[in-house]
């Protein structure tokens, strides 16, 4: 996964993406090509999930049990594989969050000394 | 998921993915065509954007892999289908490997052997052994085995013992011994050692117990004994009811009290017996005084250094208790000690015992290392040959790689598959060059003789070091020959290949051939040069002249006093030996010696000779006492004065002959002068007469030029005491008219219908002694010109591999220049170029090193000399002519190509 953008590609933190499939999938169950809609959309095109890293990152959520995968047809009648989060999931996703969330605030700080607010 | 359906359900989650992917991908191309495009475009963008699936799958699976391990897998299965394919290939490769490594793998037995191995005891690196360096030495010294400066007396052991930097110090000794049980009479080897010999090294007995201190005791009352678990098995019949029985040493009554495991231990060689120190009167006597007499020379020290102590702290303490030693002993042992200054200079070190007592290294140490060297060089010359088999291969599957490389196998996967199945070959080949190792070591040991110490290294098990090497030689050199065409078989041009011709990969590898090819000659040049000064300083050996009759000559040893016989009986069994012999049919003359011939023991003491003042620096002649007739029946000359006659063979009577390099030393060569003069041994005034001179004869050594002064006296009289009387072992000389093994029966039926409780070694030709001297050498000579053909086959197959593969590979242009007008001839002459430049290149870089390599030959070892020039001479004929061999056939194949077919078959 990177950042779009002409110059500014960059590629995000380990376990960035799976953070983003995992909260995805907490809205609303998906399947692969959904997915990568959704996060696109929900970052107003500034994040483009590669098929490249976005197969081998829900095999690693597959067999860490955070998610499960189920075939069923899909909104435009295909067979498709979809993935749904696990308890297990659900409680990952939180600890990431909040793990990110003082990062970010680090960061942040580290970044904006005078503005930092919360 | 468990591992168990992770693994059998492998192919389940693999089709899922790809099903997924594929979806996916339509839903893409889809969406491509919304925006307007073409269904084909659509198609291609949406390929472009997914990437490269089957990379994408690779990762996605991974995550259910062992992630590497499985691919390995795979390659594996997948190289060993291929080997399977090309059985020729396959075949040549694991046969090379396999000799390579078989000999890698022999040698190395023996390398670990006489350089590396450690002794099999508890914390061995904690054994030291102790060393003296000194500027004057007197006394007596007995040696058996290992350096002499690693011989001390007992006083000496016992002033060192109690210290603080070892936590125990024990002595041992070897020595001969007779053995009789109720069954058997026989001769074993025996250890004297200290009561707590076996606490220092810290063994447990197998049976019964082991020695301690309070065993160490001549008045003990009952002497007791250890016997080694070898011996007990193969001798005894592993009969535990002779514990606690008594048996005799010598005739000398001792009580077996334990069994024990001493396998490969001190100096490695098989002791039977293990007995105290303090009884060697009991059992040998007649040594002088070996107990209290502090220039009585004649045991190893080994100590367990104290925890925490390291070799330095315990030297520098050792050193201060060794040196008032030798201030107090100068006291007490004033008029013995010459020189009393040459006395103090001595240091003593603490050398690493773990490996015990090197009964090889200083021999053999040397020889085995070029061996093994030679041996590592081969197996280079092996890694070159496959390397030119791989790249030759790797280029006619150029197409599959292209295949591989363009359906999505990353440069990584190709690089690893290549390299696994060259592990795949190494590994086939060390567990073939395994066995093939152990099979020459095998052979190896059946051919050399019992008697010659090699016999003990090549003798040496099999253990998981040797395992351990062979397969850690098939990986290093499968890596080593692999690498490079691994390296060419990631280096595909995609387009190139798949459109028509392989072309650049075809370039980088006829370099890498053309190098490794140069790189062999020059090797194999350097392996003959060496096998070339082995075989010379063999042939050189052969033909040393010894000084005395070799031919016709028949030699066996007796020692009567080993028995306990009174010196009188002794003296008088030796007499019947010595008539009984002489009336044996075809028999001229028997003679005998104190010492054999050429047998490696010398032994000696100062001397004082008239008109000569002593100085530090005067040699100690070496000693032999020798029976009358003796130069005569051996066919050395006199060069002026008599020989001893029955008259001299009485105790006390004074006479001495001395040889050519006595007089040269103490008389400036004048024969004369030394007729008139006299020797006197030990601090005696000189008093005994010279009454002969004989020249310089090997006495006791073949390879080494003889050059110590010797001294030969009327056998009766012991050289090492002077003036003591004593019955001594006797070495006979028997000379025949006729083939001198035939009297080996006869001769020893006779000594048992003397005493049928004598001990007999079986009797040898003196060229047979000879011939089992030389045997070592004749070995080394023998491996490393079988090295160094090997490497020369090697180097031509290495050749004519490459020559064969271009001729096939320019076909083309061959058939092209051939319509053109080329005839045969030129077409050869075009082969014969692409050898001139490689052979050229590699002859100049080889005699560089070859002369590199006979410089650090006989630089290291000066028992070796340089070869005549013209020996090289021929040695680089020999190797042109295998390279003109080689180059011939492939030079006729172009020669022979039909220009029609070759332009046809593209």
């Amino acid at each position: 996964m990177a950042l779009t953008g002409k110059n500014t590609a960059r590629d995000l933190f380990p376990g960035a993406l799976e953070m983003m499939i995992l909260e995805s999938l907490r809205r609303q169950p998906a399947h692969g090509y959904a997915l990568v809609q959704h996060i696109q959309q929900r970052s107003n095109n500034l994040l483009q999930v590669e098929e490249g890293s976005l197969y081998p990152a829900l095999q690693r959520l597959l067999k860490d049990k955070l998610v499960k995968a189920e075939w069923g047809i899909s909104a435009t009648n295909r067979r498709v594989r979809t993935y749904t989060i696990t308890a297990a999931g659900l409680r990952h996703l939180e600890k990431e969050i909040s793990s990110f969330e003082r990062m970010f605030e680090g960061i942040s700080l580290v970044l904006n000394p005078g503005r930092a607010t919360s | 998921m468990n591992w168990f359906r992770r693994i059998f359900h492998r192919e389940d989650i693999a089709q899922e993915l790809a099903e997924e992917m594929r979806v996916h991908l339509e839903e893409k191309i889809e969406a491509f065509e919304r925006e307007g495009m073409s269904r084909d475009e659509a198609g291609q963008a949406a390929r472009r954007a997914f990437g490269n699936t089957t990379v994408i799958a690779e990762r996605s699976r991974e995550t259910w892999q062992w992630p590497r391990i499985e691919n390995i897998w795979t390659d594996a299965k997948y190289a060993l289908r291929q080997l399977r394919n090309a059985p020729a290939f396959a075949a040549t490769a694991i046969l090379t490997l396999a000799l390579g490594i078989g000999v890698n793998t022999s040698i190395f037995t023996v390398f670990q052997q006489v350089l590396l191995k450690t002794m099999p005891v508890h914390r061995a690196e904690e054994l030291v052994l102790l060393e003296e360096h000194s500027r004057f030495e007197t006394g007596t010294l007995n040696a058996y085995a290992g350096s002499q400066k690693q011989y001390f007396s007992y006083p000496a052991y016992e002033a060192m013992r109690s210290n603080r930097v070892t936590s125990d110090m024990a002595v041992s000794a070897l020595s001969p011994v007779v053995l009789t049980t109720h069954k058997l009479t026989e001769r074993a080897d025996m250890q004297f050692v200290s009561g707590n010999y076996f606490d220092v090294l810290a063994l447990q007995p197998l049976l019964g117990r082991l020695l301690t201190p309070a065993d160490n005791r001549l008045h003990a009352g009952n002497p007791v004994a250890v016997v080694s678990e070898a011996y007990w098995r193969a001798h005894l019949g592993a009969d535990a009811s002779l514990l606690n029985q008594t048996i005799l040493l010598n005739n000398a009554p001792v009580t077996l009290i334990g069994i024990v495991c001493h396998q490969g231990l001190m100096d490695g060689r098989p002791v039977a017996f293990f007995v105290p120190v303090a009884i060697r009167q009991l059992i040998s006597p007649g040594h002088g005084d070996p107990m209290s007499d502090p220039l009585n020379v004649w045991l190893n020290i080994v100590a367990r250094l104290a925890p925490g102590v390291t070799r330095t702290q315990a030297e520098s303490q050792l050193n201060t208790l060794w040196w008032n030693w030798r201030r107090d002993t100068l006291s007490i042992e004033k008029d013995e000690i010459g020189d009393r200054t040459g006395w103090l200079q001595t240091h003593l070190s603490v050398v690493k015992g773990s490996r015990g007592i090197s009964i090889f290294e200083e021999d053999f140490g040397q020889p085995v290392a070029v061996l093994q060297t030679m041996a590592v060089i081969v197996l280079l010359i092996v890694c070159g040959n496959i390397a030119n088999l791989l790249l030759a291969r790797a280029i006619r599957r150029h197409s599959e790689l292209a295949m591989r490389a363009a359906l999505g196998a990353s440069r990584q996967r190709i690089f690893q598959q290549v390299i696994i199945e060259g592990l795949i070959l190494g590994l086939i080949g060390a567990a073939c060059g395994l066995p093939l190792g152990l099979l020459t070591l095998r052979l190896l040991l059946q051919a050399t003789p019992e008697t010659d110490v090699l016999h003990l290294a090549l003798a040496s098990h099999i253990d998981w070091r040797i395992v351990a090497f062979s397969i850690a030689a098939g990986i290093l050199t499968s890596v080593l020959f692999s690498i490079g065409p691994a390296v060419l078989s990631t280096r595909i041009d995609l387009q190139q290949s798949l459109h028509g011709r392989s072309g650049a990969a075809t370039a980088g590898s006829s370099n890498l051939r053309s190098v490794l090819v140069v790189a062999q000659i020059a090797l194999s040049l350097g392996l003959m040069a060496s096998a070339t000064i082995f075989a010379c300083n063999l042939y050189r050996l052969r033909n040393i002249k010894p000084g005395f009759a070799t031919s016709h000559v028949l030699t066996f040893f007796v020692d009567a006093m080993e028995q306990g016989r009174s010196a009188a009986v002794a003296k008088q069994e030796y007499e019947d030996i010595v008539a009984g012999v002489k009336r044996l049919p075809g028999v001229t003359s028997v003679v005998y010696a104190q010492r054999g011939l050429i047998s490696g023991n010398e032994g000696g003491s100062n001397v004082s000779v008239t008109g000569h003042v002593n100085i530090p620096q005067d040699p100690f002649p070496d000693a032999n006492a020798i029976g009358p007739g003796f130069f005569s029946a051996m066919e050395v000359p006199l060069l002026a004065g008599r020989e001893f006659t029955e008259a001299d063979a009485v105790p006390d009577h004074k006479a001495v002959i001395v040889d050519e390099a006595f007089v040269r030393y103490f008389f400036g060569g004048d024969i004369q002068r030394a007729l008139r003069g006299s020797v006197g041994f030990g601090s005696h005034k000189p008093d005994i007469p010279i009454v002969g001179v004989i020249p310089t004869i090997h006495a006791t050594n073949l390879a080494k030029d003889p050059w110590t002064p010797f001294v030969y006296i009327p056998w009766t009289v012991s050289p090492d005491l002077g003036t003591h009387t004593r019955e001594l072992p006797l070495n006979f000389y028997v000379r025949t008219t006729g083939d001198p093994k035939e009297l080996t029966n006869s001769v020893r039926a006779l000594i048992h219908s003397i005493d049928s409780s004598l001990p007999i070694d079986e009797p040898e030709t003196m060229q047979e002694h000879i011939g089992d001297l030389l045997f070592s050498q004749k070995l080394i000579t023998m491996l490393s010109a079988a090295m160094g053909s090997l490497a020369l086959l090697l180097a031509a197959i290495g050749l004519y591999g490459v020559l064969a593969f271009s001729v096939t590979q320019r076909t083309r242009e061959i058939g092209i220049r051939m319509a053109l007008g080329a005839d045969r001839r030129s077409v050869s002459a075009l082969v014969c170029r692409q050898v001139a430049t490689l052979v050229a290149a590699g002859s100049v870089i080889g005699s560089l090193i070859a002369w590199a390599a006979v410089r650090t030959l006989i630089s290291r070892d000066k028992d070796l000399a340089n070869a005549p020039w013209w020996l090289f001479c021929i040695t680089g004929a020999v190797m042109l002519l295998a390279i003109a061999v080689a180059t011939m056939l492939p030079a006729r194949r172009a020669a022979w190509i039909d220009p029609m077919k070759a332009l046809r078959a593209e």
